[in-house]
């Protein structure tokens, strides 16, 4: 009956540590090996078991003897140790619980240690797994961080280097004017014959002179426009203007230009359209770039029209600059409103440029609020589309 | 030969090298992949050291801590009995030096003889080191710990350190 009772309580026990996945060791207090239950095969078991230690049984806690000491004294009542690794062949990782505790004898005095050890690879495995994934992705971050930091001091030395730049390019620009403006003066005097006669092989140089002046003082006031634009030192003196008004009036300061082409410009404004809130000398200059790119892109007797009209955005008025002149190669495109541009094409009509006139251009329409776009083909001409807010 | 039992204990951040140190010192192996440790690991290596009195067997028990913070609560119990510690930083995260402190700190509480020593590593990504050596010597000095720039990958300086770790635990012993 008692062996029948025995077997059963053993069988149950079997059960119960294969549910609870433990195994226990229990030494003396020389800690020589009492008793081992391991039924799943979790302890390290020596080929001399009979003379095993508990530290060959469990080797991590060797250079830990302090601990196992206080335990038998009963300075200290338990020690755990969670989650403790145990490597397996085929970089099988195992994951136990030790816990040790001291193992009374019948008074209740330690006569040795109690080691149990429970098996927690499931859960384990499981919180591997994220805490890998959430490792990786702080480790991740850290790097974002640091490449955006590299970029962001990047950046700043491109932005002192470029504000380096327009500060010589505006000095530069400004220097150079500066002795345009009486070289420029005197040639007109001597043009209209006001210091004497000039004959004319004289006039016509004095002509080609004065072309030159025109176009370095063109230039710098160009560069200077640019580099206050670039720096936002241009503030706009806005007020209601009639745009109609304003482009007739550059359609005649320009008439000479167009025609020495034999080229014809035509205007289209409705009679009754509302005035634009615009710097009117602003405009003027984005009129004139827009005017002098239509008579210098085009052929002689080339047409130019100038539309004004209610454009697709409330609240704005849209004018229009097209011509039939040599028009843009599609690859030129994008690059039409950088600085310092000029299109594959541009040198056919003889025409020069520094390739500012655009940048300029519609850096002034975005400061007023506008937007400016165009539509070209080669040899189809180009129309360029620009609005502004009405007053 | 007198054999001499120590634990030594791998401290800092999560990813620092921790694992591939000990890995590099005990195997000789180096893996590229970033493995997540929980828990504690236990490997064992020996070291023989010579000095005036003859030749010392180190029998180093090295536990390898998780870095992660979810481990925090479980330090303790981990580093009970440690009679030293190689504090690992990351060459090119600069925040795991200062992280160190924490792990002094939590060392200390236990044994404040516990002898140290500072792996400063991945000293093989020489590109992209962002943590100054003199941060480290005055980390090192504060300390009155040595410290060395360590590559698990190639294995540069690592014997050298836990051997320089070795006398210190020698000279713990001859003190004590």
């Amino acid at each position: 009956m008692n062996l029948c009772v025995e077997y059963v309580n053993r069988q149950a026990e079997r059960l119960i540590a294969e549910a609870l996945r433990y195994a226990y060791v229990i030494t003396d207090r020389a800690l020589r090996l009492v008793e081992m239950y391991d039924p799943l095969g979790m302890l390290r078991i020596p080929q001399d078991e009979a003379n095993a230690t508990f530290y060959d049984i469990v080797p991590e806690l060797i250079g830990s003897e302090k601990i196992v000491e206080d335990i038998l004294a009963g300075t200290t009542s338990q020690h755990a140790l969670p989650m403790l690794n145990r490597e397996r062949s085929g970089h099988r990782v195992d994951y136990v619980e030790l816990l040790l505790l001291p193992y009374p004898d019948s008074t209740g005095l330690g006569a040795g240690v109690l080691c149990v050890i429970k098996d927690v690879t499931e859960a384990s495995i499981l919180q591997q797994e994220l805490i890998q994934q959430r490792n990786e992705s702080l480790l991740l971050r850290s790097q974002l961080t640091r490449h955006n930091e590299a970029l962001l001091q990047a950046n700043a030395e491109l932005q002192h280097l470029n504000e380096m730049k327009m500060q010589f390019v505006s000095v530069a620009a400004h220097e150079l004017r500066t002795p345009l403006t009486p070289m420029l003066g005197f040639l007109e005097m001597l043009l209209s014959d006001e210091v004497g006669p000039l004959n004319e092989l004289q006039r016509k140089f004095m002509g080609i002179v004065k072309s030159s002046v025109d176009r370095m003082l063109d230039s710098a006031n160009n560069l200077l426009d640019l580099t206050r634009l670039q720096t936002g030192h241009i503030e706009l003196v806005l007020s209601p203007c009639d745009i109609g008004a304003l482009i007739e009036a550059v359609s005649t300061q320009y008439s000479p230009m167009f025609t020495a082409k034999k080229q014809m410009l035509q205007t289209h404004t409705p009679l009754t359209i509302p005035p634009v809130l615009c710097d009117q000398e602003r405009v003027r200059q984005v009129l004139t770039n827009l005017f002098s790119n239509a008579s210098k892109y085009s052929s002689e007797e080339g047409h130019i029209a100038v539309t004004v009209q209610a454009a697709a955005e409330k609240g704005y008025l849209q004018i229009t600059v097209a011509d039939d002149g040599i028009g843009i190669p599609d690859e030129d495109q994008a690059k039409v409103f950088g600085t310092f541009f000029r299109a594959a094409n541009a040198g056919e009509t003889g025409a020069s440029g520094a390739g500012l006139g655009l940048a300029i251009t519609q850096m002034l329409i975005e400061q007023h609020g506008g937007r400016i776009w165009f539509e070209s083909g080669v040899n189809r001409g180009t129309a360029f589309h620009f609005t502004l807010p009405i007053a | 030969m007198i054999t001499v039992s120590k634990k030594v204990c791998l401290l800092g951040d999560f990813a620092v090298g921790k694992t591939s140190l000990v890995r590099r010192l005990v195997h000789s192996i180096f893996e590229d992949k970033y493995l997540a440790t929980i828990g504690v690991k236990v490997s064992r290596k020996s070291m023989t050291l010579s000095d005036e009195h003859g030749a010392v067997e180190m029998n180093l028990m090295l536990w390898d801590l998780a870095g992660s913070e979810e481990f925090t609560r479980m330090r303790t119990s981990y580093l009970r009995g440690a009679a030293g510690a190689v504090l690992v930083c990351d060459l090119t995260r600069p925040e795991t030096l200062p992280a160190l402190n924490v792990y002094v700190n939590a060392l200390r509480d236990i044994n404040s003889q516990v002898a140290l020593a500072i792996a400063a590593n991945k000293c093989d990504l020489e590109d992209q080191q962002q943590l100054p050596r003199h941060e480290i010597e005055n980390f090192a000095t504060n300390l009155a710990a040595p410290f060395y720039l360590t590559s698990a990958k190639d294995g540069t300086a690592v014997t050298t350190l836990f051997e320089h770790l070795c006398t210190l635990l020698l000279q713990q012993t001859a003190q004590v």
